[in-house]
């Protein structure tokens, strides 16, 4: 029967051969756990796209309901708090591995020899990946999702002559406003995703291209399945593992809802981003683009080009280790830097850790549903406006195509509760047409009914 | 490579991958399922007995509609939704319908003194009996008391197209 299955298959599209083209791919050097970092990240990438696909059952991009619903996830959806925690803890997991992934190509100068596009469009992803942290950081709409992307946002406004529009165009206005939390949103959610599943689909297809120039220098070779197979499996097994234990033991925080006029609040960007941070410091006023946008963009540069500067055939180079160990400095040493400023900096260390403090106590407290304050209607209408009025006015005084709505009428000039009983005996007297009709014959207390309903809407 | 160990490494490689797809499949089944699960008994719990109207103001023998304001648990938010009820006041009694129709549930609106749905065309005579169309029952009937002078009605959901009337 199964066999009757796969030769229907196989005759439609070519299952053994697809088959085969995965398992029977050559591992040079023999299969190898030092190889399990690429199909590492293809897992979190599918988890991350689960996880966030999962968290758009719940949340809802604006200002008003934005952190309510991120509230709502973590503390009320069943799981939800595992949810969330694995699309965070795997994004930062994401950029870890690809560093590793990053790194050890530098060093296995893996990089030249026609891989120079793998290369390229790996940096890109990474481009990609830093997108997908800027626009996500703001979604739950916190404090430091407020004040984080306010910092960043500002200093983006840096950029001589262009800088100012280009914070208005990023914003979607003059303030940081639920238009910002929209644009954010339809990036991290729509466009982003569609641009990293292109990427990645070109990354991993130059890849398997690249993979068949055959590398001399060894003599061993396994096939890919099943020991590189099993090697990558348990990696995946293992990595998911740590996240959802990592959700479990240590929830993703969510401070208080964002209070632009709170003047404690310091923000403190993610540790990725801490080392940007602590150039800052060093580059006041306008030349902060100058550790924000020019250094990053001069270390990719560099990255990008380093295939075509580095042209010599043999396999370990000097530059790609040289290149990682400065990287690897700089960027310990600036972290270290900024954790210490703040410890030294007794009032700063007070309040971070008051923010901390404020945290877990907002996590801790229970759910309350958000009141949606839709203007409820204190009164029902009275028999006397349904029967009479409710035809052409609407059920609830809000019109209709026969008659105008009624909702706030006495506010008008010659509509006030005193006109309205005359108006209502003698429309044509008030300049109405005939289409509203004359309700002389209503008895007093019923006109006072209608007049006392419509003064209260 | 020996064949046993090829096998052994190959069984651990689909246990773990099954594994992982199961876990994150059981995650996503939980969490999508489980809070429409909760919702359903959080609704309505609020709204006990609703004020329509005080009775002196609602005419004889002829059906008018009321549009209630319910409060509900919506998600993440408390909120409130409408719903449309018949009220008739005959000489003794009165008559409150659900104006969710028991076949699929669109609305049913009073015409030429017949309650009708026009969405698949049933008929009811204007005590709530079923008259003609789809539907597999009469009108639902809803509970109501009178408290002074202020008529109350408690608002239920019924089950949809069966003969008998179910509140869910």
């Amino acid at each position: 029967m199964m066999q009757k299955i796969l030769d229907w298959l196989d005759e439609r599209i070519a299952l053994r051969q697809l088959w085969a083209a995965y398992a029977d791919r050559n591992i040079p050097g023999g299969a190898s756990w030092s190889y399990v970092f690429s199909s590492g990240l293809k897992s979190i990438y599918l988890t991350q796209f689960l996880t966030g696909l999962l968290l758009l059952l719940y949340y809802v991009p604006s200002t008003d309901h934005a952190h309510t619903t991120v509230e709502y996830i973590q503390k009320e959806v069943y799981l939800g708090y595992l949810v969330r925690g694995l699309h965070f803890y795997g994004a930062n997991l994401l950029l870890i591995l690809s560093l590793l992934h990053l790194g050890q190509t530098l060093l296995t100068s893996a990089y030249k020899n026609k891989r120079e596009l793998v290369w390229i469009s790996g940096l890109i992803l990474l481009v990609l990946l830093q997108g997908a942290f800027f626009t996500g950081y703001l979604l739950p709409w916190d404090q430091k999702a407020y004040f984080g992307t306010q910092v960043a946002l500002s200093i983006l406004s840096s950029v001589p002559l262009v800088g100012e529009l280009l914070e208005t165009i990023v914003k979607g206005g003059p303030r940081m406003s639920t238009l910002t939390l929209s644009r954010f949103f339809v990036l991290h959610v729509l466009l982003l995703p569609a641009l990293f599943i292109t990427m990645l689909t070109v990354h991993i297809l130059l890849s398997r291209r690249a993979s068949l120039v055959a590398d001399k220098q060894t003599d061993k070779v396994d096939k890919y399945y099943p020991s590189q197979f099993v090697r990558n499996t348990v990696f995946a097994f293992l990595l998911l593992l740590l996240l959802a234990t990592l959700s479990h033991l240590v929830p993703v925080t969510l401070e208080p809802k964002a209070d632009p006029s709170d003047t404690t609040y310091i923000p403190r960007p993610e540790w990725y981003f801490l080392p940007l941070f602590q150039l800052l410091k060093y580059f006041p006023g306008q030349l902060a683009i100058v550790p924000a946008l020019l250094l990053p963009g001069l270390l990719f540069t560099v990255l990008a080009l380093l295939p075509f500067l580095d042209r010599k055939v043999e396999r370990r180079s000097r530059l790609g280790s040289a290149f990682l160990i400065v990287f690897i400095c700089g960027f310990s040493m600036l972290l270290t830097l900024a954790k210490l400023d703040d410890y030294k900096d007794v009032a700063t260390s007070k309040q971070l850790l008051a923010q901390q403090e404020k945290a877990r106590v907002f996590l801790s407290e229970p759910f309350l549903p958000q009141r949606l304050d839709l203007k409820t209607q204190q009164t029902c209408p009275p028999a006397s406006f349904l029967i009479n009025c409710a035809e052409c006015h609407g059920q609830n005084a809000e019109g209709t195509k026969n008659g105008p709505k009624l909702i706030g009428i006495t506010h008008k000039p010659a509509r006030s509760p005193k006109d309205l009983p005359k108006l209502l005996r003698d429309p044509s007297s008030y300049g109405l047409s005939e289409d509203m009709p004359d309700f002389s014959s209503l008895p007093d207390e019923e006109i006072e009914q209608i007049v006392d309903y419509l003064s209260s809407l | 490579m020996d064949l046993s160990r090829r096998r052994l490494l190959a069984g651990l490689g689909w246990l773990t991958a099954i594994a992982c797809t199961a876990a994150s499949g059981l995650l996503a089944g939980l969490y999508a399922i489980v809070p429409s699960l909760r919702q359903k008994k959080s609704l309505d719990s609020k709204n006990e007995w609703t004020q329509l109207a005080e009775l002196s103001s609602i005419p004889n023998n002829q059906p008018v509609k009321f549009s209630l304001q319910l409060s509900v648990i919506d998600g993440w938010a408390e909120s409130t939704t409408r719903q449309a009820v018949w009220v008739i006041r005959r000489q003794n009694t009165i008559d409150i319908f659900s104006a969710v129709c028991p076949h699929e549930g669109c609305s049913v609106d009073y015409e030429a003194s017949a309650f009708v749905c026009r969405c698949h065309a049933s008929y009811w005579k204007d005590d709530g009996t079923r008259t003609s169309g789809p539907s597999p029952r009469n009108l639902d009937r809803l509970d109501y008391r009178i408290v002074g002078d202020r008529l109350e009605v408690r608002y239920q959901n019924f089950k949809l197209n069966t003969a008998e009337k179910i509140p869910v």
